[in-house]
């Protein structure tokens, strides 16, 4: 075997596998469908492994069809790069669909006697093969190919639950907003093709055949990050994700939340740090983008009462985290001043670093409200409550899960959001206004995670549950405690992520070299936690075993819960989900109106207005007149394309 | 080694001395009201004998296990600041590891008690939780501005506030001062606990060692944002050399914290409770008054 024709190992059992599975039904198929994903995403991990760890750069290329003179040599065959920064996308997604397809054996046991799985199964790893398509094929054609049967794929897996109206309803949204977002998206690259590269669109010409500066290049910039933005769920165009996510069986949405999002973020990466130069005009629009999303995510993920919904919303947030710190690091890095440019590669770190954060913690959060759908039967939060008693490994995997997503030290999201605020606060730019703000949907965040936890875990029910309730079994909880496991190493051992994302730090801007210039949280040269941040963490670790072993000497009496005197009832006596932080909604009801504006111009407006175009555009194919007109004209631009000479066949 | 030694001197003094502050404090209560009001070291007494009663277990081990967790928040944050003696444990970006430890000591506060199931815990948890997403916002927007006034994220370059002398840094301090005040847990925005109307909410559920530690994290709290103030005005300005200077340092600074107590005292004496909403309120109107201070920052001033 060639050396680069690893890039094809990890899609044999995955083609193989979803073909023979369409032909079987329940247990069989779905067997079939986690043990062949868990192997293809073992094998993930192991070209991750090669291209991060050992620093190999995979190339590999496959014909698809006989070489004719007439057609591009791209649209024939299929080349493959896996470099850093695939690698990177490539470990969340073999990390997170291993432990998805594992978590999957047991979850979709619910489902053996109501849905067809073999479809299931063979979504569900088409859905895994075009995502690891997309992330590994160096061709912004086959790019756009491979998304749109990801976005396709993926849909099936959202509507699932067929006789559901929510699900089909969802799935539908879904689609039809992503695939209006990567019709912008092909009108970029479409530009991209007349104007600069012809058909071929390889990544790597694409690099050399910018001209930097054209108001051309902003435009083309702008559509793609538009149409990756509507996929990447970024504010005005984020409204698909909350009805999206909840819906599909919940280790398909940790693979959603997780992984799927990250892979327009992916894209954005390369549009600006290898098809173009960062610039500041961009760092300050896309970090704006960023922070908005963390606003909007952060405040209506406040007010839900479903618990996958609210995971949404916060993983909205999430990526506005990301891409602010995408922003941050473009607009310093564009900056010719070492101190800025040190501060922007942070602010890459602390991005990278939050892609792989975001990914672990949300597929454990995703995967703690399945494991709780697995044996309740809900999601709602009103109906939940009392769990932490019969779920207990899934109560401390949640609560792990949560002070890793809000950044209590010493896990890991505070790890990597503490980089984004060193490089924002400590800037000195108004970017500290960003770092402000973030700050502050800290608080917010924290607000959500404990609303999810009591109104899950402590909060007695509403009423008791009709089914016996115990501990998920062992192919749900492993998921889960490897997840956690990982959430602490990850904040502890800031070297481990460096690994995973130091090499494409590193070829973006040498951040390792500048040694001492930045002793914060972590030490830049060594990349570990510093040692007086570790000599608190230490005491802290002896002042709370030492506080417990004196607790334990303490005599100890067993009560229960005082009410005023009288039994403790627990349907009157517990809030609904519903109210809490009423108040705050209504005190802060002005940025909850001005999301809803942004819905209504975002999506109401623009639907209807694309409504119009398309009625337009029927008006005009049904009447032969002016069809022969288009024609013509199209014919006409063709030529003058042609004669100018841009038109390029390499 | 010397430094950890005298930062853990200063938690230590700190551990007495929060107490007696709050002795005091309900002193100069009752004596504002024409009351006698209980002994100077009734506090001391107080949490003395928390500490020796026993232990009540509700079932719940999160209840049971998290006034730990909050204590030792409070506790690593103090090692942060300098407070009696001018040295602390100091990487740069402390400051934002200040600012979680604290939200962290509030997430754990109210998850341990929901997890009690009491109603009125419920309730107080709740308000706990909004009035400390509204007080981080102020806490983020005026810690923000003095960060961006003086360039650095280490919390011991922070101090003193004056050497850039511009009117957003010196606004936001003020509304720091509002902030400790809110954060500190006296009466006007003592909603979460409440004791005449939910019969003292996030407390409820806990008694003995429990309670006693949580009544002294929140003290200890106090005792951390007043010397926060303090340092924001004189950190560095009356230290002379020596050990004896240090000790008159010290002896400075516990007259300073102490006219801050006092100050805030009688603040408090003359206010009546705000319901949850007023509060809020309230702090939103802060919020919009930084975002005026904000645009000062942004244009130098």
């Amino acid at each position: 075997m060639i050396e680069g024709d690893i890039v094809f190992l990890p899609m044999i059992p995955l083609i193989i596998a979803s073909i023979i599975t369409v032909s079987f039904r329940g247990k069989i198929s779905n067997y079939i469908t986690s043990i062949s994903s868990m192997i293809s995403c073992a094998l993930m991990l192991y070209v991750s492994y090669k291209v991060l760890i050992l620093n190999q750069v995979i190339r590999s290329s496959i014909r698809i069809g006989p070489e004719l003179p007439s057609i591009p040599l791209n649209f024939l065959s299929i080349r493959f790069l896996i470099d850093s920064l695939s690698g990177i996308f490539i470990f969340i997604l073999g990390l997170v669909g291993f432990l998805a397809s594992l978590y999957s054996i047991s979850y979709m046991s619910r489902f053996y006697d109501k849905e067809h799985l073999g479809f299931y199964g063979f979504n569900y790893m088409v859905f895994l093969l075009s995502m690891y398509l997309t992330l590994t094929t160096r061709d912004l054609f086959w790019f756009i190919i491979f998304w749109e049967i990801m976005t396709l794929s993926s849909q099936f897996l959202v509507s699932f639950e067929k006789e559901k109206r929510r699900a089909v309803w969802a799935g539908y949204k879904y689609f039809t907003i992503t695939k209006a977002g990567s019709e912008v998206l092909i009108i970029g690259i479409l530009l991209l093709i007349i104007f600069y590269c012809g058909m071929n669109t390889d990544f790597l010409v694409l690099r050399y055949v910018m001209k930097p500066g054209k108001l051309l290049n902003n435009i083309i910039i702008a559509l793609l990050f538009i149409g990756l933005a509507v996929k990447a769920s970024l504010t005005p165009f984020h409204t698909w994700l909350p009805d999206a996510h909840p819906e599909a069986p919940s280790h398909v949405s940790a693979l959603l939340s997780g992984v799927m999002i990250k892979v327009p973020i992916y894209m954005m990466f390369r549009l600006y740090y290898f098809f173009f130069r960062p610039s500041l005009l961009w760092g300050i629009i896309v970090s704006v983008m960023g922070i908005i999303t963390v606003l909007i995510g952060a405040f209506y993920a406040l007010i839900q009462e479903d618990s996958k919904r609210l995971l949404a919303y916060s993983s909205i947030e999430n990526i506005g985290i990301i891409i602010l710190g995408l922003g941050v690091s473009l607009s310093f890095l564009s900056i010719n001043n070492i101190s800025y440019n040190v501060l922007g590669a942070i602010a890459l770190f602390a991005s990278l670093y939050h892609v792989v954060n975001h990914a672990i913690y949300k597929s454990l959060l995703f995967m703690v409200a399945g494991s709780i759908y697995y044996r309740t039967g809900s999601r709602d939060l009103d109906v939940l409550g009392g769990l932490s008693k019969y779920m207990p490994l899934t109560a401390l995997a949640a609560i792990i899960g949560i002070l890793s997503i809000t950044g209590i030290p010493p896990f890991n999201g505070f790890t990597s959001k503490w980089l984004l605020y060193s490089s924002t606060i400590g800037s000195g730019t108004p970017y500290v206004i960003m770092g402000i703000l973030l700050l502050f949907t800290g608080g917010i965040t924290i607000a959500v995670y404990i609303k999810f936890y009591t109104t899950i875990f402590t909060r007695p029910p509403k009423k008791p549950y009709t089914m016996e309730i115990k501990e998920s079994p062992p192919t749900i909880t492993l998921p889960l405690i490897s997840l956690a496991i990982l959430c602490i190493l990850f904040g502890l051992f800031p070297i481990i992520p460096w690994y995973i994302i130091g090499d494409f730090i590193q070829r973006i801007y040498p951040l390792r070299s500048y040694i001492g210039i930045y002793p914060g949280l972590i030490i830049v040269p060594t990349i570990s936690i510093a040692f007086p941040f570790l000599l608190l963490l230490v005491l802290a670790s002896i002042i709370f075993p030492l506080l417990f072993a004196i607790y334990l000497g303490y005599r100890k009496s067993i009560s229960i819960t005082w009410a005023s005197g009288i039994l403790y009832k627990s349907s009157p006596m517990s809030v609904s989900s519903r109210s809490y932080y009423n108040v705050f909604r209504t005190i802060f009801s002005e940025v909850y109106s001005i999301g809803d504006t942004l819905y209504n111009i975002f999506i109401l407006k623009t639907s209807s207005a694309l409504r119009k175009l398309f009625e337009a555009i029927y008006y005009v194919i049904e009447n032969p007149p002016y069809m022969i007109i288009l024609f013509l004209l199209l014919i006409l631009l063709n030529y003058i394309i042609l004669w100018e000479g841009w038109y390029i066949i390499d | 080694m010397i430094r950890i030694i005298f930062a853990l001197i200063n938690v230590l003094i700190a551990l007495i001395i929060a107490p007696l502050f709050d002795g005091i404090e309900r002193k100069i209560k009752a004596r504002l009201q024409n009351r006698r009001g209980p002994p100077i070291l009734q506090t001391i007494y107080d949490l003395g004998k928390l500490y020796r009663k026993e232990n009540i277990f509700l079932g719940s081990r999160l209840h049971f296990i998290t006034p730990i967790i909050v204590f030792s928040n409070i506790f690593i944050a103090l090692l942060i600041i300098p407070t009696f003696i001018p040295v602390s444990i100091y990487f740069i970006g402390d400051i934002i590891l200040l600012l979680y430890l604290l939200s962290s000591s509030s997430l754990f506060l109210v998850l341990g008690s929901i997890s009690s199931r009491n109603p009125f815990a419920i309730t107080g948890s709740n308000r706990e939780i909004m009035l400390s997403i509204g007080s981080k916002l102020l806490l983020a927007l005026s810690i923000g501005v003095i960060v961006w006034n003086k360039g650095s994220l280490l919390i011991t370059r922070l101090f003193p506030l004056v050497p850039p002398l511009v009117p957003s840094s010196i606004l936001s301090f003020i509304v720091f001062i509002i902030i400790a005040y809110i954060e500190s847990m006296r009466l006007p925005f003592d909603i979460p606990e409440a004791e005449p109307e939910i019969a003292g909410g996030i407390l409820i559920e806990y008694s003995g060692p429990n309670l006693a530690l949580i009544l002294h994290s929140i003290y200890l709290k106090r005792i951390l944002f007043a010397s926060l103030i303090i340092n924001f005005l004189f950190y560095g300005s009356i230290l002379f050399p020596g050990y004896l200077g240090i000790l008159i340092y010290s002896i400075i600074f516990l007259a300073l914290l102490f006219i801050v107590s006092i100050v805030f005292t009688v603040i408090e004496v003359f206010c009546g409770r705000y319901r949850i909403d007023h509060a809020l309120k309230f702090i939103k109107n802060l919020s919009l008054l930084m975002g005026v201070i904000i645009l000062l920052a942004l244009y130098g001033y």
